[in-house]
């Protein structure tokens, strides 16, 4: 509830008026059936003048109704005068002043009307305005949010959760809050109005009909839970059958090899069964439901009408009366069902909001300091001074003890086996994550102390995939520096090598690229992301395995542009080979988080047990290398 | 002609619908009689304001409050009956569909796969059988209740009154244009809406997938900009909607407004100038009200019945596709195999005039190894699938221990030939079922046994709950590794006389690499293997090097005896790509 008072008070409370308006002409609408009632009433009672007659002969009756057709229309103006001569008490108007009176009437409803469709179409509108106000306020709260979130966030959610949390769930929100903010109000109105409506009628009736109606609201409540629980039995099911068909389909050849499709038929068949059965579980419920609300609304209606018309014809009501009670009642049932789904979806909005709640509240940990340096220029000089790292406080260590200096323009590769912390090191030095303990220095300060922005500006990194964004070539390279010349685009092209391949395509640097670069090779893919690395023209760069998805010829070629950008910079050098590891000025060691070598490869290999081991499986592995791979051009 | 396509797709539905007539004919005439029923209360009011209230014949009353509780009690009785058959048709219906469906899927030949791909599958087997089934039962029922509904409204408001009726059915134009005029502007809006939509989507895909991007490069502030510039967008198409649909509303609520005033109004008239009774008009409004809806509805349905029509052409793709691998009629089952293979003139071709395989002639003696090299798009791969008989030969014939592949049972076949493929698929159940796949019985010694030789018990061991631990989605996350080796295993498990295997291309770690070589040479002991090799060690202690080149088979021999040939395509494929790379510094798969 208290994410619940927090949501209104951040995202409704701006529109609080727009609010309260459409919250009033919510109440408004909701006297339009009783209204309309009004005016039957006013014309049967007043205009029309229809009075209950007193008991005829029972004969006829049996006979007009036997042959209704046929008999009727009977014209009330020669049955009813006579008979309302005894005991009238209203002096009969003529048929000149009923008819001048039907005029009002109609002038009267014609106003009600069109009021109210007026009213209505504002509303609607109102509703649609906060609505998605509200959900535009807060995905743009929650994407800032996600923004400016340190790493770890995202190592603990996956993409597609965020996504839904954005789109989705907001989406949900607007549907659902505005409406039922609203509609409560709606509905509330239209049940205190219909049960005044209906004490001022007949007091006795309406105890009588208000006895109905908790009956009706039991009825709900108690299918209410069972169809619940089966309709999401039911999509589980559901979900599950697709879920496996899904993965069969894609893995028809393990199927098919294994001749397990008898089996397999035998398992669908079953999930099958299974939903067939809830399917119409659900489905029955739902009428159980529906028809057990209009068999009591049913009932009480006839009963309350049949009462009713036993006090007109005892003179205590009038036919106008009698009409506009039986309307009245009527419009009350719809708004009951509504109220009791209230809880439901306000515990469904309260789930949503504090799921939003919890993004938003999500701790910022790596921010700018109030005095953060910019850095103008960078000579590219790292260190590490007893960096330790882990994800979180119940989390293992990932990186221990970290010592270490590289000096401006030298490459060094970080080498050690999967999870040994390579790639957690270069985030620390991108300031993606923050060290749990120790510093960091770029140059001569401490990375904390310089903005953010201006840190990442001097260092690039190269992903180990790459990663593309649809738009064009020139956007793409542009990604890391907007504002960037046409000059300067065409000279990181150039160090990437990929210029030649760019003039080839009809539309040059304008040629789009597809989602996820699908319409580039691996190795242009990959050239593209040096471009993108290359155009900020950065101090630092950080390699990340960059060559390892590249089939051998590619991989040679890139390597020499490799060499190439690597000249002049300070470059880090993730990998786990060690020909790689060579080729750089020192190699780094880590085994489980600790640093255990460091120094030039001969040296390593004379010092450093872990990076020997290395050595020598690849050593063996050489001669499993790729052999007969794909030839591609680049 | 596109209809009669269309009557002739749909009559090709009907032996699913035919065991379920009768059913559907109760249902109906339940339903008949539910909207005839349903058409009564405004008569019985009108008879009790006219002949009770106002007649005075009040000894009716109770007989009247008889039957107003009566028609409550019945109908609910029917609608739960009614109900039940609809529900039980249709669920049933979908039932039979996807169990066809599956059936079918199970025997198609990879040709369809191929051709296909997962999702267009699914979209069949679940979307698609779903609008059928909603289409031949809810809305031809819903056709009935309209049909019935707009003609007995129609037929009661003339007789009660025909002026006024007349008068409705000029109004009713008036109804029409407005759903009309507006669902052009409001389906346009929606959908640029939804592109809008789908723009932010991508975008804020892109953006999360590449977060650590993103901040590298310090992206953040744009990011923002740009995000709140798309959803902006979406936000004003939204209020378009909003304004047309409110539009469109106002407009019903004008047009039934306008309508039940004016008849009101003129009714109240009639019954003062004595041409209606009260309870005539009062029955009137409520006929009027029940005239206009189905008019619309009915329109509905022409666009509904497209939708139909196209997954039920899409259900046909599936159910006709043909099914060219099957067992013969006197198919044998093949006796349990030593391992002697032959491939004899093998032509093949995907599609008509594009040759994948050129008369290939290959024989392999039981337990031998061999290694297809060759460029992609050779047919090696190809090679091995006509030996799983994925496809049939166009011409020559595959013979196992002498016996056609074609002419003995599949099943049999298939469960002697092992298969470990490159991208090797785990199912989303416990490592023990993923392994046990091929031999639903196998023993747990069996499974531990298997298990070693592919090398992967100490993984599985090292796993929160051993063998039964859950893989995919609920479960742990597997390397290319750790999946190879476990579909080694799962191969393994069935004992096969035969094993394919298509080594990975891409690169592992090098103690995966090795892991899965040691797990191999376990493996290819005393079977007969065809191995789709990328490594030189495989290819070196391969019996036979069958080196392919454009679906023909250029050489064959063993390595050394193959790197003798004075410009062989081996020693070529050896020398630029193999041989390079130990000189230089360019390292590839490890």
């Amino acid at each position: 509830m208290d994410s619940m008072k927090r949501f209104i008070k951040l995202y409704i409370r701006p529109y609080w008026f727009r609010m309260v308006m459409v919250m009033l002409m919510a109440g408004v609408t909701s006297s339009y059936s009783f209204l309309l009632g009004f005016i039957s009433k006013l014309t049967i009672d007043e205009v029309l003048q229809i009075k209950p007659a007193a008991e005829v002969a029972s004969a006829a009756g049996m006979k007009s109704l036997i042959k209704e057709e046929s008999v009727r229309p009977r014209d009330p103006q020669n049955v009813l005068p006579h008979q309302w001569q005894d005991g009238n008490i209203q002096p009969e108007k003529s048929r000149t002043e009923k008819i001048q009176w039907l005029w009002w009437i109609f002038i009267l409803y014609l106003i009600v009307r069109s009021l109210f469709a007026t009213i209505n179409w504002f509303y609607n509108y109102n509703i649609s305005f906060v609505g998605q106000r509200i959900v535009f306020r807060i995905r743009l709260d929650l994407h800032q949010k996600i923004q400016k979130l340190q790493m770890t966030f995202f190592d603990r959610q996956q993409t597609g959760k965020i996504m839904s949390r954005i789109l989705d769930d907001v989406g949900l929100l607007q549907s659902e809050v505005t409406t039922t903010f609203v509609e409560t109000t709606r509905h509330v109105a239209r049940i205190i109005i219909g049960v005044v409506v209906l004490l001022s009628i007949d007091a006795k009736l309406a105890i009588l009909a208000l006895m109905a109606l908790p009956l009706y609201v039991l009825t709900y409540k108690g299918f209410q839970r069972a169809i619940a629980t089966t309709f999401s039995r039911y999509r589980e099911a559901y979900a599950d059958t697709y879920g496996i068909l899904e993965e069969r389909v894609k893995g028809i050849r393990v199927v098919l090899s294994f001749a397990r499709e008898k089996r397999e038929f035998r398992l669908f068949f079953k999930r099958l069964s299974g939903i067939f059965r809830l399917g119409l579980k659900s489905n029955m419920l739902s009428v159980g439901l529906s028809a057990t609300c209009a068999l009591v609304s049913g009932v009480a209606s006839a009963l309350i009408f049949y009462l009713g018309a036993l006090q007109v014809r005892g003179g205590e009501m009038t036919l106008g009366d009698l009409i506009y009670f039986n309307m009245s009642m009527g419009s009350l049932f719809q708004p009951l069902v509504a109220l009791t789904n209230v809880n439901a979806v306000i515990q469904q909005m309260v789930v949503v909001i504090s799921r939003v709640f919890e993004v938003l509240d999500e701790d910022v940990r790596i921010e700018d300091k109030a005095d953060a340096l910019s850095l103008k220029t960078v000579h590219g000089r790292v260190g590490f001074q007893d960096v330790s790292f882990r994800y979180n406080e119940s989390a293992d260590y990932v990186l221990r003890d970290l010592n270490f200096k590289i000096d401006p323009g030298t490459s060094v590769a970080v080498v050690g086996p999967s999870g040994a912390g390579k790639s957690t090191l270069v985030s620390l030095l991108m300031r993606l994550y923050e060290p749990t303990e120790g510093r960091v220095f770029l140059d001569d300060y401490n990375i904390q102390d310089v903005r953010i922005s201006s840190l990442r500006d001097h260092l690039s990194m190269v992903p180990q995939e790459p990663v593309l964004f649809s738009g064009t070539i020139v956007d793409n390279i542009r990604y890391g520096r907007e504002g960037t010349t046409a000059e300067q685009v065409m000279q990181a092209a150039k160090s990437a090598e990929l210029h030649d391949f760019i003039m080839t395509l009809p539309e040059k640097y304008e040629a789009r690229v597809e989602e996820r670069g699908s319409n580039l090779s691996g190795g242009q893919k990959q050239r593209l992301a040096f471009a993108m690395a290359l155009v900020t023209d950065p101090s630092i760069l950080i390699l990340d395995d960059t060559t390892s998805a590249l089939d051998a010829k590619t991989e040679a070629k890139i390597q020499v542009t490799l060499d190439r950008i690597m000249e002049g910079r300070t470059t880090l050098v993730i990998t786990h080979r060690i020909s790689t590891a060579m080729r750089a000025d020192r190699v780094l060691v880590l085994d489980n988080g600790r640093m255990v070598g460091w120094g030039k490869h001969d040296e390593l290999l004379e010092k450093c047990l872990v990076y020997r081991r290395l050595y020598d499986q690849q050593q063996k592995g050489d001669e499993d290398r790729e052999l007969f791979a794909e030839p591609v051009e680049l | 002609m596109a209809e009669e396509g269309n009557i002739r797709n749909l009559k090709k539905m009907l032996p699913f619908v035919k065991p379920y007539v009768p059913r559907l004919f109760g249902g109906f005439i339940i339903t008949v009689i539910l909207t005839v029923i349903g058409m009564t209360p405004p008569l019985i009011m009108k008879y009790i304001v006219d002949d009770i209230v106002v007649g005075g014949n009040w000894s009716m009353l109770e007989v009247l409050l008889m039957i107003s509780i009566s028609i409550p009690i019945l109908t609910a009785g029917m609608r739960v009956a009614n109900t039940f058959t609809i529900s039980y048709v249709s669920h049933r219906l979908i039932m039979d569909l996807r169990r066809t469906l599956y059936g079918r899927l199970l025997k198609l030949p990879m040709r369809f796969y191929d051709e296909m791909g997962t999702g267009k599958v699914m979209s069949r087997l679940m979307g698609d059988v779903a609008t059928v089934r909603s289409m031949v039962t809810m809305r031809v029922l819903r056709i009935v209740t309209d049909f019935i509904t707009f003609w007995v409204a129609t037929f009661m408001c003339l007789a009660l009154n025909w002026k006024m009726g007349l008068l409705l059915i000029v109004l009713l134009p008036l109804y029409m244009v407005n759903y009309f005029g507006w669902r052009g502007p409001i389906r346009e809006s929606v959908r640029a809406w939804r592109t809008k939509m789908d723009r932010v989507s991508t975008g804020l895909q892109e953006r999360l997938s590449g977060v650590a991007l993103v901040k590298a490069y310090g992206r953040e502030k744009k990011e923002n900009r740009a995000f709140t510039e798309e959803t902006h967008e979406s936000l004003d198409q939204a209020m378009v909607t909003a304004v047309y649909r409110a539009g469109y509303n106002s407009g019903v609520w004008a047009v039934s407004g306008l309508r039940n005033t004016v008849i009101f109004c003129l009714g109240c008239y009639f019954v003062i100038i004595g041409e209606m009774t009260y309870g005539a008009v009062m029955a009137f409004l409520s006929f009027a009200q029940r005239m206009f809806q189905p008019v619309l509805n009915i329109t509905q349905m022409a666009m509904q019945l497209q939708t139909m029509l196209v997954s039920v052409e899409r259900i046909l793709e599936v159910l006709e596709f043909p099914v060219d691998i099957a067992d013969k009629d006197h198919a044998q089952a093949l006796p349990p195999v030593k391992g002697h293979v032959k491939f004899e003139d093998i032509h093949f071709e995907y599609k008509a005039g594009e040759p994948v395989l050129k008369g290939v002639n290959l024989e392999v003696q039981p337990g031998q190894m061999v290694a297809l090299v060759g460029h992609t798009g050779c047919g090696k791969t190809t090679l091995t699938s006509l030996l799983m008989r994925y496809f049939d030969v166009n011409r020559g014939a595959i013979k196992i221990d002498g016996y056609d592949i074609r002419d003995v049972k599949l099943r049999s076949l298939r469960t002697q030939i092992g298969q470990v493929l490159q991208d090797s698929v785990m199912f989303n159940i416990s490592i023990r079922d993923n392994l046990r796949y091929g031999q639903p019985d196998a023993s747990d010694a069996a499974l531990i046994e298997a298990a070693r030789i592919a090398e992967i018990h100490e993984f599985i061991m090292r796993t929160p709950d051993g063998y039964d631990t859950l893989l995919g989605d609920e479960g742990i996350k597997l390397s290319v590794g750790e999946k190879q080796r476990l579909a080694i295993a799962r191969a393994v498990l069935t004992d096969p006389a035969i094993l394919i295997l298509d080594e990975a291309t891409s690169s592992l770690d090098s103690l995966s690499e090795a892991l899965i070589q040691k797990a191999m040479a376990n493996v290819l002991e005393g079977r007969t293997s065809f191995a789709i090799a990328h490594r030189l060690s495989t290819i070196v202690n391969a019996d036979i090097i069958v080196v392919m080149d454009q679906g023909e088979i250029v050489e064959t021999g063993n390595h050394q005896e193959l790197l003798e040939i004075p410009d062989g395509k081996y020693r070529q494929l050896y020398e630029q790509q193999f041989a390079g790379s130990v000189s230089e510094d360019i390292e590839t798969a490890d």
